[in-house]
């Protein structure tokens, strides 16, 4: 943040010679065709769609063939008496609310204690790996090991005398839970490997004066790192937001493909590919857009108190 | 790239460790933080555990890509009896795994060149013009990053429909570009924002084009946060999963997600475990390569959007 405002600030002093400076006028030259084609792919390629499913959200169109038919607001309306839009709305924020509060307690956790660890740079890169997996295949070889009849936890609980602990993981009682946990597994990496990136621009000297007074690592951690470790969780905080809104392949492939991921199992973003695309019956491409819209106004809410919440004098360090 | 931006931030409070820093590592913390209370060597002990708990689930891939296909449950936890490379061959023939590797590797590696082309191009004025208008075009692509993917998934299917391109690895690629812009050219305007002015301003009262100025002189310097974007991307773009399922129907042009998806469903039937854990080890593999050649760029890159 201060090294932008530095950077920034030097090149508005460079081009104080005036707006007739050479740079200058190159500089607004070129602009416009530098800075055209991003825009042109971008909003063609992805605004473009994302403002169309607005339009799409209020007609009941069941796909290619069929012609579309008004229903103003019809499928929204129709989607909060539905239930398994409503299971679906609340998984995804159960996903928010519960994994999120899992690897932020995780992700402080690690950063409190790797930071003071030997071989940080290699624990950390082990910490993060995950991240840059597919989640298919996390979700296919958690899959392997919660097997319930040959998966290798309960086929070891068994060999090792715990056998009373085996449980049907993936059955329908416990297999939201385990979605639960192995994403909050797998999503650790990228969060706590953000928090460490801030907790490493906090001055060393701080530290020392910890020292110093004899704080406690817990004290350490509460007083110093912490508070200042704040706006970089914020930031943190709206990229979960996004994160676990968005998340599918992973709860898609987990139990099982070939057969439809069971209901329970169901976030947002598994409803609009169901009700779009994957089901058997006829595509209901309106209520999916719909489904998508009430999540980009969830991302929206969301984000903005997240900012408010979180949002606490800058400490300048 | 993230290595100077990192740089430029942390060296002048606290030069970051790194292999030959000598004496001045100053990342590990004085005396106190040395003494070992319980609560200390428990934090330890979890943290070790959940490193050898992911290094573990890798080993285990590898190895069961090795096992027969029996053995992948029968024995989960011991070294192959007969360490089966065919399985690779299998995976790769049998499932149509190697096509959809090649699809793979041209579609990503098209998509993010182009994207990073496009973006750098974009990102250099947004960085250096600092007008309302350039402010509002980068907040117009940073909104973006707040659009889950699920958002465009149907009308860009009825688009691409009407295109007839739907089922084409085209159409995924324009997809791609179109939702890989917006983090790329905040990525690369917040790099290039690092850069100083001088030599560009050397070559412009050389009498440089613009072109010129941002080909010769600012590229070669941006290489670090070019190298950055170009890995994201990749990174990104081989996981995705949800547009390609959606886009493609024909086994020749799936994707190696979706191939690995596919062969997953198969798997149910026919039991080739091994084989399956092969196809994994395809998706896997490759990234783990990037990693560890490349890895503090990735991190880097990946965290830098929270830390800046």
């Amino acid at each position: 943040m201060t090294d932008l405002k530095h950077s920034s600030a030097s090149s508005a002093t460079s081009g104080a010679g005036g707006a007739t400076s050479p740079l200058d006028a190159q500089r607004r030259r070129l602009r416009l065709p530098f800075i055209l084609p991003a825009v042109i792919f971008y909003t063609v390629f992805f605004v473009a769609p994302s403002l169309a499913s607005f339009v799409i959200s209020l007609y009941r169109w069941r796909g290619a063939g069929d012609e579309p038919e008004w229903l103003g607001l019809g499928n929204f309306l129709r989607l909060f008496n539905d239930d398994i839009f409503r299971g679906a709305f609340v998984n995804t924020l159960i996903v928010l609310l519960v994994v999120g509060a899992i690897i932020f307690a995780l992700g402080f956790f690690f950063t409190a204690f790797v930071a003071e660890m030997r071989g940080k740079h290699l624990l950390r890169a082990l910490i993060f790996f995950p991240s840059l997996v597919n989640p298919v295949v996390l979700a296919i070889a958690w899959g392997f090991i919660l097997d319930p009849t040959r998966g290798a936890l309960n086929t070891t609980l068994e060999a090792i005398g715990l056998g009373n602990l085996k449980q049907v993981w993936l059955g329908p009682q416990l297999i939201f839970p385990m979605i639960l946990l192995t994403m909050a597994w797998m999503t650790v990496g990228l969060f706590t490997v953000i928090l460490m990136a801030g907790a490493d621009r906090i001055p060393v000297s701080l530290y020392e004066d910890c020292d110093l007074a004899g704080a406690s690592i817990g004290q350490r951690f509460r007083m110093v790192t912490l508070p200042l470790l704040w706006e970089v969780a914020a930031v943190a905080a709206v990229l979960w937001v996004i994160t676990a809104v968005k998340a599918f392949e992973f709860i898609y492939a987990f139990a099982g493909v070939g057969t439809a991921p069971p209901r329970s199992t169901w976030t947002a973003s598994v409803y609009v590919y169901m009700q779009g695309f994957g089901s058997q019956g006829l595509p209901e491409l309106g209520r999916a857009s719909a489904m998508s819209v009430v999540m980009l106004i969830v991302v929206g809410v969301l984000v903005v108190v997240l900012r408010r919440l979180m949002s606490r004098q800058k400490v300048e360090f | 790239m993230a290595v100077q931006f990192a740089d430029q931030r942390t060296s002048e409070p606290r030069p970051r460790p790194r292999g030959g820093t000598g004496r001045l590592r100053r990342g590990t913390p004085a005396p106190l933080a040395r003494r070992r209370t319980p609560l200390r060597m428990l934090g330890m002990a979890a943290v070790w555990l959940w490193v050898l708990f992911n290094l573990a689930i890798f080993v285990w891939m590898l190895l069961s890509s090795l096992k027969s296909d029996g053995e992948v449950f029968a024995d989960p936890w011991g070294l192959p009896n007969v360490w089966r490379f065919d399985n690779y061959v299998r995976a790769w023939e049998g499932s149509d795994l190697g096509t959809a590797t090649l699809n793979s590797v041209f579609l990503v590696a098209a998509a993010s060149v182009f994207t990073v082309a496009i973006g750098a191009l974009a990102a250099y004025p947004l960085s250096r013009l600092q007008s309302r208008s350039s402010n509002v075009t980068l907040m117009y692509f940073v909104l973006g990053m707040g659009v889950p993917l699920q958002s465009i998934v149907v009308p860009a299917y009825i688009a691409m429909a009407g295109l007839n391109m739907t089922n084409t690895l085209g159409g995924l690629f324009l997809l791609y570009v179109g939702f890989s812009l917006p983090f790329t050219v905040f990525l690369l305007t917040g790099f290039f924002r690092t850069l100083p002015t001088r030599l560009e301003e050397a070559a412009a009262l050389d009498g440089c084009s613009a072109f010129r100025t941002f080909r010769s002189v600012m590229l070669p310097l941006a290489r670090p946060g070019i190298v950055t974007a170009l890995l994201l991307n990749v990174v990104s773009l081989w996981n995705e999963t949800l547009l390609a399922l959606i886009f493609i129907i024909d086994d020749g042009r799936q994707t190696l997600a979706l191939a690995i998806l596919g062969f997953y469903g198969t798997m149910l039937y026919n039991s080739a475990w091994g084989a399956l854990f092969a196809g994994v080890c395809i998706v896997v593999l490759p990234m783990l390569l990037l990693y560890l050649w490349l890895g503090k760029n990735i991190m880097d890159g990946m965290t830098l959007g929270a830390t800046k």
